[in-house]
């Protein structure tokens, strides 16, 4: 009896921790996919040949995507001969499994696009062309997979499916893009369908998207082929949108939220744009738009008052003012990726240098320097901090500088 | 006493118009070729480029170049890579990007160019004998310096003008129009950052404004390298 009334008292705390304890999703971009990682005690400069490089794990096939990591392992997709595998390494970069998902893009800048998304012991990936899957952690087993193109007549896009997969609980979102079919959200378990959402009927834009979670509704927010979205993730339905000004279709970057404003950064014209989110999530009004700041796939960092990101037109890192719109600062260090951790930001550029940047406040201060020697192809990848290390995906190699001021 | 004063100062304003305006054609060439270091450049074999192109995307570009007439230049578009090669007799590329993943060959009508990459010592270097016309123009500025016009008329009549800096005597600047299905668009190369390799003089920064390009091009080498084994296969024609 008094077993009995232990076991169901450990069964309730076990239930009641469970629901509290928030579900941590490893994903693109850290925790809220804000580019922020929460790391500490980070060397506050680099040697003149740039931090040592632990290791370099070649052989995991081309592509763009950064990998996620838990504390036990590193799991990273890669195409080889036009198939996308996910990888799973461990912690020293040696590579433990490999597993076959289906086609991967190799049309025009050939490899995997996308960044694995983890809940606990399942990995949710995207291919190029559209195969979304699930797969078991410790064991590579796929546990269901989908093809977007087939299953909901996703149309392709020039540069292949980009978007890695968002999490919200039981739900997994995906966005097929198609005039009937374009946002979706599946049970994550199993892959069947919760909701179907049209949104504005436009082709998909390579968003990776951003969840909003607000006391009324959560808003899952990303972009289609000419608009951003706002979408309620209990039902699908569209809150609202804001339409693009120029004609362009690719809209890669995560926006960013942030005590009622949504910031969101897009090239071919588009720009920078502030959003005021009402409390309730259901509409947005326009606070004010940047055409110059006009980052098309490296990402962008908000530090208090300031934007930190590349231009694209422009080869050169800005400084912009999150009050008004304006830059503050330009620096040339040619284009790209973007992330921040113990208070410095990591800029990774498409000529492969990799710097350390002080954001203070208006400017954009360099502080070291170093080239990515290794790998293959171009330098698009996002950096991840991880642990003290810094993860750099060079086309066919993932390297590990340690970045630990010991 | 004045008049030898007058005399000198006139001698030295006459000696000091004369050292650029009064070169001939083989005199302009003459101090080319040594300023270029082609003594040096006879004694080499290979040459191996590396480096950029910039446009709106960045493409690396590798060169090979062999004596006397082997060129193969493998540039990324979309991050993949094509090939145009010349293998001193015939030119062939790819272009796995485009709907035709297999080498095709470049017909003999559109081989200039290719021709002139691959001519290991230059356009200049016995121009009699490889079919060109060349012309000294005359003397001009371009920004501050003076440089020397070259009229190069090519094999297929095809006119390019070089400007050649008066006092390094390195190519500035190369110019001109081309005719492209029936359009008239400016040929406008730049050449800067020149750096001796072994004695031999490169433009390491080459910026592309031609007109009919979608932006401009600068093509930047990080590496230069000089005598490398470079394998024969390379400039062999693979059937797929």
């Amino acid at each position: 009896m008094r077993l009995k009334k232990i076991f169901a008292l450990s069964m309730l705390f076990a239930l009641f921790t469970g629901s509290i304890v928030a579900q941590e999703v490893l994903q693109f971009r850290g925790e809220n996919r804000t580019g922020i990682y929460k790391e500490s005690n980070l060397l506050k400069s680099w040697p003149a040949n740039g931090p040592s490089l632990l290791w370099e794990c070649e052989g995991i096939g081309n592509g763009y995507g950064s990998p996620a990591i838990t504390s036990k392992n590193i799991f990273i997709e890669g195409e080889i001969d036009t198939v996308n595998y996910l990888f799973s390494l461990d912690l020293t970069g040696k590579i433990l499994w490999k597993t076959r998902i289906g086609k991967e893009w190799v049309v025009n800048y050939p490899g995997v696009r996308t960044t694995p998304t983890i809940v606990n012991d399942l990995v949710y990936i995207t291919t190029g062309w559209g195969i979304v899957a699930c797969v078991e952690a410790t064991t590579g087993k796929v546990k269901w997979s989908l093809d977007m193109m087939k299953d909901f007549h996703a149309k392709q896009i020039t540069f292949g499916f980009s978007e890695s997969v968002l999490i919200e609980d039981n739900k997994l979102y995906i966005s097929p893009g198609s005039k009937d079919t374009n946002i979706v959200a599946l049970d994550r378990f199993s892959g069947k369908v919760i909701w179907i959402s049209k949104g504005l009927g436009e082709k998909t834009a390579y968003c990776s998207p951003l969840l909003i979670k607000l006391p009324q509704r959560n808003i899952l927010v990303t972009f289609s082929a000419h608009a951003l979205l706002g979408i309620d993730t209990k039902d699908g339905k569209l809150l609202w949108s804001h339409k693009q000004e120029s004609e362009g279709d690719v809209h890669v970057n995560t926006p960013y939220y942030e005590n009622g404003y949504i910031y969101y950064m897009t090239g071919d014209g588009n720009g920078t744009v502030k959003l005021k989110l009402s409390d309730d999530g259901s509409s947005i009004t326009q606070v004010w738009r940047n055409k110059k700041s006009d980052n098309t796939f490296g990402a962008f960092i908000k530090v208090n008052d300031y934007l930190y990101t590349s231009g694209y037109e422009k080869r050169q890192y800005y400084a912009v003012n999150a009050n008004n719109g304006e830059i503050t600062d330009s620096v040339k260090f040619d284009r790209g990726s973007i992330i921040e951790a113990d208070n410095l930001l990591y800029l990774y550029n498409e000529r492969g240098q990799v710097g350390l940047f002080n954001p203070n406040g208006p400017k954009l201060e360099q502080i070291s320097t170093f080239k990515v020697t290794k790998g293959t192809k171009a330098h698009y990848s996002h950096p991840v901090i991880c642990n003290g290390i810094m993860y750099i995906r060079h086309g066919k190699s993932l390297l590990a500088y340690n970045i630990k001021n010991n | 006493m004045k008049k030898l004063f007058i005399l000198v100062g006139v001698l030295l304003i006459a000696a000091s118009t004369t050292t650029a305006q009064d070169l001939d054609l083989n005199q302009v060439l003459d101090k080319f070729y040594k300023a270029n270091g082609i003594e040096k450049l006879q004694n080499v074999k290979s040459v191996i480029m590396t480096g950029n192109i910039t446009t709106w995307v960045i493409m690396p570009i590798k060169i090979y170049k062999v004596r006397p007439n082997k060129f193969r230049q493998e540039k990324d578009n979309a991050d993949i890579t094509g090939l145009t090669v010349y293998d001193g007799q015939s030119g062939w590329f790819t272009a796995p990007w485009s709907k035709n993943p297999n080498p095709q060959v470049i017909p003999e009508t559109n081989l200039v160019d290719l021709k002139i990459l691959a001519d290991f010592d230059g356009l200049f270097y016995n121009w009699k004998e490889k079919g060109y016309n060349l012309e000294l123009v005359g003397l001009e500025k371009l920004g501050d310096s003076d440089v020397y016009r070259i009229k190069v008329t090519r094999s297929d009549n095809i006119v390019e003008y070089y400007l050649i800096d008066s006092k390094t005597f390195l190519i500035q600047k190369k110019v001109g129009i081309r005719n492209i299905r029936g359009k008239d668009y400016k040929v406008d190369f730049t050449f800067s950052d020149y750096r001796s390799v072994d004695g031999i003089m490169f433009p390491f920064d080459i910026m592309n404004n031609s007109e009919g390009q979608a932006s401009s091009a600068e093509t930047q080498y990080e590496t230069i390298e000089l005598n490398l084994p470079v394998d024969d296969s390379l400039f062999v024609m693979p059937t797929k």
